[in-house]
């Protein structure tokens, strides 16, 4: 028999939201009021949120507006919606959003199991010196500048100076463009994997700690091997990190670790690498006066998207796999 | 996961890009990209734009009135020379050492925001120089100091931006790298005061500065007509022609046997030397070396048609009219040379792809034969032995196309270096003009750049001779002085012709500056027109955003086409393939980018 | 929720192969430790490297001569780092922002997460839309410039620590790890047993989060430790920079612009740059040693099981 665990974040249903539905007020003000110490302990984070996170916001009007600093965020002139519709007409804007959502979905795609998978290898080692030097090295590059990263990269893989083009040239290959319009995005993903493997399996660790061993020694007792443990067993405990991740980085689908895309352009590999955030930066940035509207309109833009996008995932993870992040 | 770093901040806030730490990386990003255009810009014209508030009801920015300077205050003029004079070339002109009285009590201490600078100026509070000044013009100055440059050390100016933003203003800036456009833009908004008037009366330096380059003066003013900057001039010979120069290893010429190529089939034909011939000895030669830094059609192309400095965006001046030479005939004519080349085997996607780690490091194992780079250091290092790769690399002259063409990427465009700006919180700012005006005269000019006379540095003796074999104005005794003795170049200098050729150098083994003059001599005979080159454009509010969107678009693109018709990917030689990049060149809207060219010619004043 | 109501075995390693292992259990063990084991030298290359290069010479570091083990070892990078009382100050000022960011992150991002957890809490997904939206929604540098400015926190360290001190990112893992491991049950049983919220909090939520509070100090400790930019934009007293912005400085004066090349004497300059990329290397070198004897005290709370004698 197989053991059949209930997905610990599935709870009684007899105090589901209570505070919805058609309640009398007063019936549901008393449970406010008996909360009252849940909203004490709220408070800390509330006011820090208001303070750092919500009072920069105003600063969004910047977008609406043709920002200078030297007359201040009212004395700009304001131009209502010309930022957004000069971006959403721009001769580039398919070209950059079809870029955007290859680059990310297929990073998307390839990084969000991979943690996972390194995680549940992990969590089975037997050795604990092995593992935990394991853990040690993957996680060690996350702290390498970027600029380093693609520097190393480049030795690596340049067609002219690079190792591994060297290698396949000796054994009769022709060489190989990594930074190529062809290879372009399978560098940039796999390097990334290279790099944050071991970082982002990190979460996933923590919440196998989570699981009782008890459960794999009756599981075992009962004959299931290490497949089916791993299956029932592990991938269960973490299946609402797993969601919560996967709800969160698809409402960044839009954003890129753009730096490093910068250091990889070429102007032969510009179709396929050219991005929202690289173009948003260029246009804002690398004139001789900061577009600061411009890039504020395009951020705009990406949120208005992210949030939808959000939304989107967040239904469909409450319907498959009855939770999401609110 | 999608984010790799999810601890870097919440994933999604560093998803717009705007959260600290995205606009962190995107500061950071801003001066890498920039480092490209900073050095292209300091090279040749930069290209200036502005938003300008009175942009719709400016006046006729032609006829600016004359300054008539500070009403009933009498005109301070040069000082006498100093006792204590260096000997000068005969048609010297610069600064020259003079004698002034402090002009000031000290009474107001006046704070003036600073780059920050560990490698030479160390506490700017406590610099020898900052007290060397002190005590010679009597004004107090707290100085603030800001990390202006990112990693790649452009300009970044996030912080000095969220500081205006914030209105925590100074009574200055110094040495903080605005860009032309900015100093206009927010000049015209009122943050900046008009020196005009206060440079008429107060600045007897500079005022000579205008009379010994007549040019000048026109070249500082915004677009309402006033100047806003106290500004910095380097007149740098080699630097005119920096971004179109080409190098040719010399011992690998010999070794093929061949001479300096003069047409583009002679260029030809010595690539292909170094290719059959593998001068290196490496097996992997490199016949021709350029990169995403160093572009090559600025050298290549200027032999099928005038090609000007990248930042200039493929733009010239035929009879009053901007002109872009990236979609004509001649144009085409270059693809297909450079496209013969691919086909010979004699260039790869490298030339196109390479970064500057990559050139150097083939040129560090001996690889290159000809490349393309603003100095020998980009294709090799640069060390004490002057029998080292690097000094092996001799300017290779543009050499001619098929039908006469033989220009050289030259600009004679001013340039500037950092300005002292002034703000509208500061009260004293006739203290600040002539406190700035005193940094241009050669002694302190000289303290700042050397440290302390007499240990760091000192005058010539009579006889030594300067980098054009002139009698010689200077000399460093120990260089870079150490930390804390000056101020590097971030005061106000002059750093005039005659000036760069006063330092000493020996006829045996030259200054390296001298190099550099002799690999830009042949440039120099073959340089366009002085009409034809774009001169420094300001844009007024409208145009300046068109201008950066359209940049983005079209420049991009072009690159892209030069690289996939130089190797196959597009077809130079199939009409249709031709007529689709103009035409898309078309739907971009270059006729738009174009207009804007000529508006800002129009309306800059010169 | 079922848990035994004893636990016998709250191990973290299960020693070798083990009888009633199956088959499939014996081939996945070594197809497992074979993948792992290519990972991590993958891995280990980029690091093999970067030591490696800031232990060689420049020159055969730019021509490309340093591919696994350093050339011309020597450790001039280290000296400069080491006598730059700028480094040795920023790397300790750093050392106490991260402490300090880590801890304060940690106790909104508990308190957050747990208050989130709560499903039966009225207004609970007002809140965490109250969360999420400034994480979707960014003004950018100047207007959190404004509020830094506005609050008197320029030049203080606590400009350094308090915008971005709290990532819903976190708040949102630290929520749903709450709801994984203090089921609703455990929380009616203290309530019968009259523990009021501060107190069930403290001793039996914090207790049973111990993966997740190594994890917050972790993430925030990492991010703080990596960062530079607050320091940057907030800070004008050098002697408060933390080492990520000391490096930054120094590296940003490593360029040479050949238009100024006047009057300098070029082989130094040169000189100067070579041991800069150098220093680079060592510099990350050095920057890395600290998160790395870090990891291991945050590591060992991720040990299977280690939740379940809590609960009891």
């Amino acid at each position: 028999m197989t053991p059949t665990i209930q997905s610990p974040a599935i709870h009684g249903p007899a105090i589901r939201r209570p505070a919805t539905g058609g309640r009398t007020g007063s019936a549901f003000w008393r449970t406010v009021r008996r909360h009252w110490q849940l909203y004490v302990l709220f408070l800390p984070p509330f006011a820090y949120s208001l303070i750092f996170l919500y009072g920069p916001l105003w600063g969004l009007q910047v977008a609406f507006r043709n920002y200078s600093p030297a007359l201040g965020m009212v004395g700009s002139p304001w131009v209502g919606l010309d930022h957004i519709v000069r971006f959403v007409t721009s001769y580039q804007f398919w070209t950059l959003m079809g870029n955007t959502l290859a680059l990310n979905g297929y990073e998307l795609l390839a990084l969000f199991p991979l943690p996972i998978v390194l995680a549940l290898l992990l969590n089975t080692v037997r050795t604990a010196r092995f593992r935990k030097g394991v853990q040690l090295i993957t996680y060690a590059p996350h702290f390498i500048s970027t600029v380093v990263v693609v520097g190393m990269i480049v030795m690596m893989f340049s067609p002219t100076t690079g190792i591994v083009n060297q290698f396949l040239g000796v054994v009769g290959v022709a060489p190989v463009e990594f930074f190529g319009p062809d290879m372009f995005r399978h560098t940039y993903v796999w390097s990334g994997a290279w790099q944050t493997l071991g970082y982002s399996a990190i979460i996933y660790l923590a919440a196998l700690a989570g699981v009782n061993p008890e459960l794999h020694e009756a599981a075992r007792v009962d004959g299931a091997n290490i497949l089916r443990r791993i299956w029932h067993i592990d991938l269960p405990s973490i299946l609402p990190v797993m969601v919560t991740l996967l709800v969160l980085n698809t409402g960044s689908i839009l954003s890129t670790g753009f730096e490093k895309v910068l250091l990889m352009q070429n102007p032969l590999n510009l179709s396929v690498s050219e991005v929202l955030d690289t173009y948003s930066f260029r246009v804002g940035f690398s004139g001789a006066v900061p577009q600061y509207s411009y890039g504020t309109a395009i951020g705009l833009f990406k949120s208005v998207i992210s949030l939808a996008l959000l939304l989107v995932a967040n239904a469909l993870a409450r319907r498959v796999s009855k939770q999401g992040i609110f | 996961m999608a984010k790799p770093s999810y601890a870097h901040d919440v994933a999604m806030c560093g998803s717009n890009g705007v959260t600290n730490e995205g606009d962190g990386q995107m500061a950071d990003r801003l001066t890498t990209l920039s480092r490209r255009t900073m050095l292209a810009a300091t090279a040749s014209a930069g290209m200036v734009a502005t938003t300008s508030m009175l942009a719709g009801c400016s006046s006729d920015p032609g006829t600016p009135e004359e300054p008539k300077g500070i009403e009933n205050v009498p005109v301070k003029e040069l000082g006498p020379e100093a006792s204590d004079s260096p000997f000068y070339p005969d048609d010297y002109v610069g600064p020259r050492a003079r004698d002034y009285e402090p002009f000031s009590d000290g009474a107001t201490e006046l704070t003036i925001v600073v780059p920050q600078n560990s490698n030479i100026v160390g506490d700017w509070n406590t610099n020898g120089f900052s007290k060397w000044m002190e005590a010679r013009t009597g004004v107090k100055i707290r100085y603030q100091s800001v990390l202006t440059q990112g990693a790649d050390g452009a300009a970044d100016l996030t912080k000095i931006n969220a500081m205006i933003g914030a209105g925590e203003l100074p009574d200055a800036f110094l040495g903080v790298p605005f860009s032309p456009a900015q100093i206009s833009l927010y000049g015209e908004q009122g943050l900046f005061l008009p020196l005009d008037d206060l440079i008429v009366t107060y600045a007897p330096e500079l005022r000579q500065v205008f009379e010994d380059d007549p040019d000048l003066k026109g070249n500082l003013k915004s677009l309402d007509g006033k100047t806003y900057q106290f500004k910095s001039i380097s007149d740098c010979y080699h630097c005119r022609v920096s971004p179109g120069r080409a190098w040719v290893h010399q011992d690998h010429l010999e070794d093929v046997g061949a001479s300096l190529p003069t047409t583009t089939e002679d260029l030809r034909d010595l690539l292909r030397l170094f290719k059959e011939k593998d001068p290196s000895g490496t097996g992997a030669m490199v016949p021709m070396a350029a990169g995403v830094d160093n572009r090559v059609d600025t050298y290549i192309m200027n032999s099928f048609i005038q090609t000007p400095a990248p930042d200039q965006n493929w733009m010239v001046v035929e009879d009053g009219q901007v002109t872009f030479v990236a979609n004509t005939p001649q144009w085409r004519e270059g693809l297909r040379y450079l496209r013969s080349l691919f086909d010979d085997g004699l260039i790869d996607s490298g030339l196109f792809t390479a970064t500057a780690e990559e050139v150097l490091r083939m040129g560090n194992q001996g690889r290159i034969g000809v490349g393309r780079a603003y100095y020998q250091g980009e294709l090799a290092d640069i060390t004490d032995s002057a029998t080292d790769t690097w000094a092996r690399y001799v300017a290779l002259p543009p050499v001619e196309g098929p039908e006469g063409v033989r220009l050289s990427c030259w600009s004679d465009n001013l340039i500037t270096g950092i300005p002292l700006l002034i703000t509208n919180k500061c009260t004293n700012p006739e203290l600040l003009v002539q406190w700035a005006d005193y940094q241009l005269e050669l002694t302190a000019q000289c303290n700042s750049q050397a440290g302390e006379k007499g240990t760091d540095w000192d005058w010539a003796d009579e006889g030594q001779v300067g980098l054009t074999g002139e009698q010689a104005v200077w000399w460093n005794k120990k260089y870079p002085p150490d930390v804390g003795k000056g101020w590097g170049q971030l005061h106000i200098y002059n750093f005039s012709r005659s000036y760069r050729d006063g330092i000493v150098s020996d006829p045996d083994q030259p200054h390296f500056e001298r190099r550099l003059q002799e690999a830009t001599e042949p440039y120099e005979e073959l340089r366009p027109d002085r009409e034809t080159q774009l001169p420094t454009l300001i844009f007024d509010e409208v145009a300046a955003t068109d201008q950066a969107t359209s940049e983005q678009t079209i420049v991009p693109y072009v690159e892209q086409a030069i690289a996939e018709f130089a190797l196959g990917r597009r077809n130079i030689n199939d009409d249709a393939v031709w007529d689709e990049y103009v035409s898309t060149l078309d739907k971009m809207g270059i006729e738009r980018f174009i207009e804007l060219y000529q508006t800002a010619y129009d309306t800059t004043p010169r | 929720m079922s848990r035994p109501a004893t636990t016998t075995r709250i191990t973290s390693s299960r020693p070798g192969a083990r009888i009633g292992d199956t088959k499939i259990d014996r081939a996945y063990s070594r197809v497992n430790y074979l993948v792992l084991a290519v990972f991590s030298l993958m891995v280990i290359y980029p690091l093999t490297f970067v030591l490696s290069a800031s232990l060689s010479e420049p020159e055969a570091l730019t021509r490309g001569d340093v591919w696994l083990w350093p050339v011309g070892v020597n450790l001039e990078a280290y000296a400069a780092i080491f006598d730059s009382p700028q480094l040795v100050r920023g790397f300790l000022n750093s050392v106490g922002y991260t402490v300090s960011g880590a801890l304060l992150g940690t106790v909104l991002t508990m308190l957050a997460g747990y208050v989130l957890a709560r499903e039966e809490l009225p207004f609970r997904r007002m809140l965490t839309l109250f969360c999420l939206v400034p994480a979707l929604l960014s003004a950018g540098i100047i207007p959190t410039y404004l509020v830094v400015y506005n609050l008197g926190l320029i030049n203080t360290p606590l400009a350094v620590i308090l915008p971005g001190a709290m990532s819903v990112f976190n708040v949102l893992i630290t929520r749903t790890f709450y709801q994984m491991n203090v089921p609703l049950e455990i929380h009616e049983a203290a309530r019968v047993d009259g523990a009021n919220e501060f107190a069930f909090f403290l001793r039996i939520a914090v207790p049973l989060s111990k993966p997740i509070i190594a994890v917050n100090l972790l993430f925030y400790g990492v991010t703080q430790w990596n960062s530079w930019f607050n320091a940057y934009l907030y800070l004008n007293d050098q002697d408060l920079f933390p080492l990520q912005l000391v490096l930054r400085e120094v590296l940003t004066q490593s360029q040479i612009d050949p238009s100024q090349l006047a009057g300098a004497d070029l082989g130094e300059l040169v000189a100067q740059r070579e041991l800069f990329d150098k220093l680079k290397y060592a510099m990350i070198v050095v920057a890395m040693i600290p998160p790395l004897i870090a990891y291991p005290f945050v590591q060992k709370h991720f040990v299977k099981g280690a939740l379940i004698g809590a609960v009891k």
